[in-house]
């Protein structure tokens, strides 16, 4: 699979993300108009100018903005991908493929007005806008899994499943648990190669999986579910954190000992290192700092292997993590937290 | 000044009629001051639970800002599985014939099983932080029953304090008035007929010695 034309152009877009002196220079910004004035400077200008005839508050149009450009972004990493490229590629959109339709069904189960769920949607991979428009047109639950089947996506089949007991409840969990643990297993049935490139995405496939039920252990935890309630969260695929632990852990009572436990149990010398320096009250930093650590990887993999897909995939990673920052400032220009804490929750670029 | 006949029955009437409004004036300060002590129990649980809903609430908001920041697009998808009708049981009371609408206390803190939404690819924070709202939101229905009640209780207290007012100052007096009026009026009138017998009894002796 030859990437290099499609690495270049990633070279390229990487050149024009934001680096540590610039977040430095927004963090200076007296207020929200200030930080906007600062932000108009960067790549970001056209989007901010944009979304400024469309939102009258400042927070509102940098929202608006980032989303903008990161819907850009993956819109333009999707079409100038080759086409052997795209299974690979699909496995990190397939975080926001799943993400846009979790959002359709509840606020189609809901009854969210259309332009709010619009709001929400990130446009990514095989869901690009036009996708997602003709999905938002669904009368019901019933009608968006048919959408979906006739757009030929994977995620109609799991939705399929659970769709009995909505019908039966009303309930959506059973239709979102099935395509969380089943776009996992879609993936990993898809990239069956042993080239190098497939190696890095089925690393990352089983890295996220890992990450995914370490975080789900966090979460259940003290919430009384016993090993036979918890199986249904657990998705099968990784190697850091085996079907029995994940279920031991689940019956334990607070996050304090989730982490104890995990920092014996998992040997993984990056999350070891990241649970070992976490503090279980502040759950935020231990979700950012692990999903840091799959940006490191992928970071580390593109540049031994500077040709590979790791390098678009790294790519994508840290554009999250920009808009992230840059969101992180608006919000605290916006509410008043202190530099300090924002300083502590921004991850800079590598 | 109402024009009174100043009669010996219309004397009784107003004082029959004194007597009755001096007891209702007692019940009606009795009234009062069980309900000022009602309002004053409820002022102070009242202030408690608004002080932690207000510390609850800016707890919750400083976690929501920071949810946004970090997962904003995911934040507003989940407050779309979030969403739910809720219903309230009214039932009124009875505070010294005063009608009380009383809020039933109801959870709205929900479990993650509660929640019909799969906790894969949500983060945890933003989980704690729905869970801190819907704590809010507990405080809210119990806080609102508390000042509806206090609102009713604050209406009543006032408009028997007006009454205990006109009563008091106005009703009270006039009647004593009226009353001390009609009671000169008789015994001048009384006065007069000891003045015309004795009159009478003097011209009659004189005729007789005559």
């Amino acid at each position: 699979m030859d990437l290099g034309y499609y690495n270049a152009r990633i070279r390229g877009l990487r050149g024009r993300l934001l680096k540590e002196a610039d977040y430095d220079a927004m963090l200076k910004a007296v207020d929200l108009e200030r930080y906007l004035e600062r932000l108009k400077s960067t790549a970001y200008g056209p989007f901010i100018e944009t979304a400024g005839a469309r939102f009258v508050k400042p927070s509102e149009v940098i929202s608006g903005a980032l989303r903008a450009n990161l819907a850009e972004t993956f819109d333009f990493l999707w079409k100038i991908a080759p086409n052997e490229a795209k299974p690979l590629l699909k496995a990190i959109f397939s975080i926001w493929e799943v993400y846009d339709i979790k959002t359709l069904i509840r606020g189609v189960a809901r009854g969210v007005k259309k332009d709010d769920i619009l709001e929400a949607l990130i446009p990514a991979g095989d869901l690009d806008q036009a996708a997602l428009n003709i999905l938002l047109g669904a009368k019901d639950i019933q009608d968006l899994i048919q959408i979906l089947h006739t757009l030929g996506s994977p995620y109609s089949k799991p939705l399929k499943a659970g769709l009995p007991q909505y019908a039966r409840t009303g309930n959506i969990v059973e239709m979102e648990l099935n395509l969380d643990i089943n776009s996992f297993k879609f993936l990993r049935s898809r990239i069956e190669e042993n080239y190098l490139n497939d190696r890095i995405i089925r690393e990352f496939i089983i890295l996220r999986i890992d990450i995914e039920n370490i975080l789900t252990v966090f979460k259940i935890a003290g919430e009384n579910y016993s090993k036979e309630g918890a199986q249904s969260f657990f998705i099968e695929g990784g190697v850091r954190l085996r079907r029995s632990e994940f279920l031991t852990f689940s019956e334990l009572k607070n996050r304090d000992e989730v982490l104890k436990a995990l920092k014996e149990k998992i040997l993984d010398v990056d999350i070891k290192e990241i649970l070992l320096s976490s503090d279980p009250e502040d759950i935020a930093l231990i979700e950012e700092r692990l999903e840091s650590s799959v940006e490191n990887r992928l970071a580390r993999q593109s540049l031994v292997e500077p040709l590979s897909i790791a390098l678009a995939a790294s790519f994508i990673f840290i554009k999250i993590r920009e808009i992230k920052n840059l969101r992180l400032i608006a919000r605290g220009k916006a509410f008043g937290i202190p530099d300090d804490e924002l300083r502590r929750l921004i991850i800079y670029p590598i | 000044m109402e024009k009174t006949p100043p009669t010996r029955q219309q004397l009784l009437a107003l004082r029959a009629q004194a007597e009755v409004i001096k007891k209702g004036l007692e019940l009606l300060k009795s009234k009062r001051e069980a309900l000022m002590k009602e309002f004053f129990n409820i002022v102070e649980e009242s202030l408690e639970l608004r002080s932690r809903l207000t510390e609850l609430l800016n707890r919750a908001q400083r976690d929501l800002e920071r949810a946004r920041a970090l997962n904003g697009f995911e934040v507003e998808s989940f407050a779309h599985g979030a969403k739910r009708d809720i219903s309230l049981n009214i039932r009124v009371h009875n505070v010294w014939g005063v009608s009380v609408p009383d809020i039933e206390e109801i959870t709205l803190t929900r479990s993650l099983d509660a929640r019909d939404i799969s906790p894969i690819g949500v983060r945890a924070e933003v989980f704690d932080t729905a869970k801190q709202f819907e704590s809010a939101s507990d405080l809210i229905v119990k806080i609102a029953s508390k000042e509806i009640r206090l609102s009713r209780v604050g209406e009543v207290i006032r408009s028997d304090t007006r009454k205990i007012n006109a009563i008091s100052e106005v009703m009270l007096p006039s009647l004593d008035k009226r009353i001390r009026v009609i009671e000169r009026m008789l015994e001048e009138r009384e006065r007069e007929e000891i003045f015309r017998l004795k009159r009478f009894k003097a011209h009659k002796e004189a005729l007789e010695t005559v």
